[in-house]
């Protein structure tokens, strides 16, 4: 709660492990204050979540060994040196000082700031600033990751590395939630996502999910060069398609079902004497599905 | 083209914000209440008596105000700026150094001036009941308009020259106590050894020394009134010269901190010695920092950076030589009768600008982090609360310890010289007024020390601006002795006092200074006790029913 406002209401979700879990919604929607109550940060008003087996108030310790959090801001202490501040949250993870050492070149070697581990931290970029974030939360290899906006400000080169260098932290069996508002490049890197409005819950599940909720039938698209009229009388003849239309030039095909195989219309094209130019598939993308089922309000 | 853009946009905002012209009511109302409370002690004096004592005790209190205000107002604006980083935004368009200077200086005095000009009123009315002269009056306010530009154009003038908040106000406060009480230590020093006419001109560039002239006693000697009107000329001379000074540096200096944000690269260093001696150097402090991030992590982090700037530290043992040449001319110089008395406002003042120190640094740490975002993360590590709260309080003992003992030692070496000293000259009763005044002070130092630094935590996790968290721990702490002293110069001049009196008021004003710092000490170790997160964060509330449905619901998918 802050003041009247309910920042969450009946927030019911499960991640589970291995799971790269997109977070999205407007600004307001409750997304940082999700991860604020799961990083144990801020205790919720009711309710009661846990992160691997472990309640976030009643065993807040426990759960803080457990999880990396990586805010929306960089919290870094500009006047330190890069492997300084390492050592430092290294020690506030109680990493022996033995080990301390080759576990900060580890987690520099990761996010690939090797060569800046002594320069200091205001005098990196955005972008560097960043990753040593990211090699922060790294630090005491936990298991679950929670990054919130780890892409925002970032140029588009140092956006795609972030993305790799999540996708390999997945590869080595993390659980990664992360809210972002480039839902293109969540679309592509997460498995599941759950999108939040008004502090509320209204979808939770895989990314393709979603989209065929939202999508009425698959929509597929052929150009041909030869005759259009005869190709139409062909793709007609098909059980597997509801409806043909034309369009510049273009047929619009809605299949009759998300399972149908659209391989069936280039057979049918193509045995029909039909040449085919082109033929892709129509996709309902994440942003498409998130400004259709969002109003934009916010808190 | 507009004039001075910055300088016009903030006036317009201040003239919107409500605030502003509430501030002069507050000023005006507290004037108004210490002003009743000294006319209701002092009933017994005279009308014109009294209405000296109220002008002059309004003016003493007014010129501190005033002579402060560059510390808290000003002294971390510039630097502020630099350290998040959006002065260079400013230099990026067409504005000139001056612009920001004088921008900035309008935004943070706004305030504090019209607070001034709102007391004026009552300061004048001692004319209506006698005994002050409108001249004495207006040269009064003179005093003090000069006086708030020299406090704030020096605040921000080392504003300039700083990235570091206690560095600035640090050094902002170090420069007023050379002005006010280091030139005038100088002129007594020179008036010590010299033998030839004074160096009067010593005098003229501090403010103590300008007020002083602008009372009628002072102005009516025969050098006087053109004492005063130089004094005036080098004060104001002085403001517009430090704030000139701010707006040439401040373009240059903002652009040397960036090229200064570079560490030593060792292998750019040829083979040799000067590479060994670095590379010794960083072994040694990577050995240090690995033993004491095992100790605790927030322990290192306190203790980390440099307790004061260079010219800071310059200034401050410069305070410190002229104690101890005044301390050594107490003791052996027949001639000189003042240079007990000058060492022990030496020593009040260091022990103000300890204190200050103190509060700086206790506030510092948890108030940048918060800014920062830093505390967040620490808060989710699994670095415990207490080990948050203990690292602060053992840092803070760790960095001050030396100074603590220094402060206390000068009471100790003043109250061997009370007792052992023949050149002072003191009976009896007099040792013993000055043996409680100076053992007292120094038990006061400790106590304060210790209060200063809990109730730092618990206002900088209220405060997230460094130079209001100083403010709020320092009107805890130190207002109410502060008040006593006050009261100790001016509500009780009308009574005359007996050594025992004398005995009694110090007594009380000790008291009063042990009771303030336990009673804040326990309610900011009880506010510590909530738990950071929880002074953090607000306060669960109740949940209320949402209204609004999302405009179209998805079934949910829990694969």
């Amino acid at each position: 709660m802050y003041g009247n406002i309910a920042a969450l209401y009946g927030l019911d979700l499960i991640v589970n492990k291995g799971d790269l879990f997109g977070f999205i919604g407007s600004n307001g929607a409750g997304k940082t204050t999700t991860l604020r109550i799961l990083a144990t940060f801020l205790a919720p008003s009711a309710g009661q979540a846990e992160v691997l087996g472990h309640d976030v108030v009643q065993d807040a310790d426990a759960v803080r060994h457990v999880i990396g959090y990586m805010p929306d801001f960089f919290g870094v202490y500009k006047d330190m040196e890069v492997t300084e501040y390492l050592d430092f949250f290294g020690a506030c993870y109680k990493i022996p000082t033995a080990q301390r050492e080759k576990t900060v070149n580890d987690v520099l070697e990761l996010v690939g700031l090797s060569e800046k581990k002594g320069a200091l931290i205001g005098a990196l970029s955005r972008g560097m600033q960043q990753r040593l974030g990211l090699a922060r939360v790294l630090i005491h290899d936990p298991q679950l990751l929670l990054l919130d906006e780890p892409a925002s400000g970032l140029d588009p080169r140092a956006r795609i590395e972030m993305m790799a260098i999540l996708q390999e932290l997945q590869r080595l069996g993390k659980t990664i939630i992360i809210s972002s508002h480039i839902l293109s490049e969540l679309q592509t890197l997460c498995n599941r996502v759950a999108i939040i409005e008004k502090g509320k819950l209204i979808y939770s599940g895989p990314v393709q999910g979603v989209r065929d909720q939202m999508s009425s039938g698959r929509v597929v698209w052929v150009r041909v060069a030869s005759d259009q009229a005869k190709a139409v009388e062909l793709l007609k003849t098909r059980p597997e398609i509801s409806e043909v239309a034309t369009t510049d030039g273009e047929i619009k095909i809605t299949l009759a079902s998300h399972d149908s195989d659209h391989s069936v219309i280039a057979d049918v094209l193509v045995h029909g004497g039909a040449r085919l130019l082109e033929l892709r598939e129509d996709e309902i993308g994440l942003e498409e599905v998130f400004m259709r089922v969002t109003r934009g309000d916010t808190q | 083209m507009t004039f001075l853009p910055i300088v016009e946009r903030e006036l317009r905002v201040g003239a919107r914000r409500a605030s502003t012209y509430w501030w002069r009511c507050v000023a005006a109302g507290a004037a108004l209440l210490v002003w009743l409370l000294l006319v209701w002690i002092n009933q017994r004096l005279s009308t014109p008596q009294l209405s000296r004592l109220l002008f002059t005790a309004f003016s003493v209190l007014a010129f501190g105000v005033c002579l402060l205000a560059g510390v808290f107002l000003t002294a971390d604006c510039l630097s502020e700026e630099k350290r998040e980083g959006t002065m260079g935004l400013l230099f990026l368009t067409d504005l000139k150094g001056y612009d920001v200077v004088l921008g900035k200086l309008f935004a943070t005095s706004l305030r504090a001036v019209f607070g001034l000009l709102a007391i004026v009123p009552i300061l004048a009315l001692p004319l209506l009941m006698g005994g002050v002269t409108v001249g004495e009056f207006w040269r009064v306010v003179l005093v003090l308009l000069a006086s708030v530009l020299l406090s704030l154009s020096l605040g921000m003038a080392v504003s300039a020259t700083q990235t570091d908040s206690r560095q600035a106000m640090g050094g902002t406060l170090l420069g007023l106590l050379l002005l006010s009480g280091g030139l005038p230590a100088l002129w007594w020093m020179h008036a010590l050894f010299s033998r030839g006419p004074h160096l009067d001109a010593l005098l003229l560039p501090s403010p103590p020394y300008l007020l002083q002239c602008a009372f009628d006693w002072a102005y009516r000697l025969r050098s006087g009134g053109h004492a005063f009107w130089v004094s005036l000329q080098m004060v104001l001379a002085s403001g517009v010269l430090l704030l000139a000074f701010a707006a040439v540096l401040l373009p240059r200096r903002w652009q040397a901190q960036q090229e200064g944000n570079q560490v030593l690269d060792l292998s750019a260093l040829p083979p040799g010695s000067k590479r060994l001696a670095e590379l010794a150097k960083k072994n040694s402090r990577d050995a240090a920092r690995a033993r004491a991030l095992q100790q605790n992590p927030f322990l290192w982090l306190v203790c980390r950076t440099p307790l004061l700037g260079g010219p800071a530290n310059a200034l401050l043992v410069l305070l410190i030589l002229f104690w101890v040449i005044f301390f050594q001319a107490s003791l052996w110089l027949h001639r000189f009768n003042y240079a007990f008395i000058v060492c022990l406002f030496l020593s009040y003042a260091l022990h103000q600008f300890f204190k200050y120190a103190v509060a700086l640094d206790a506030t510092r740490r948890f108030s940048e982090d918060r800014r920062s975002g830093a505390l967040e993360l620490l808060l989710v590590s699994p670095v415990p609360e207490e080990d948050l709260i203990a690292g602060q309080e053992r840092g803070l003992r760790r960095r001050f310890g030396p100074l603590l003992r220094l402060v206390m030692g000068l009471n100790l070496a003043l109250s061997g010289a009370v007792l052992f000293s023949s050149n002072l000259g003191m009976n009896e009763t007099d040792q013993a007024i000055f043996l409680e005044l100076f053992l007292g002070g120094a038990l006061i130092a400790w106590v304060d020390f210790r209060a200063l630094g809990i109730v730092g935590i618990a206002t900088s996790l209220k405060y997230p601006r460094h130079h209001r968290a100083v403010l709020a721990t320092l009107s805890r702490v130190l207002l109410p002795p502060w008040g006593a002293v006050f009261a100790l110069v001016f509500v009780l001049q009308s009574v005359s006092m007996s050594p025992e009196g004398f005995a009694t008021v110090f007594a009380s004003w000790f008291v009063l200074g042990l009771v303030t710092d336990i009673l804040v000490s326990q309610r900011a170790r009880a506010t510590v006790n909530l738990g950071l997160r929880n002074l953090l964060n607000p306060e669960p509330e109740k949940f209320p029913t949402p209204t609004e449905a999302p405009v179209r619901a998805l079934q949910p998918n829990r694969a």
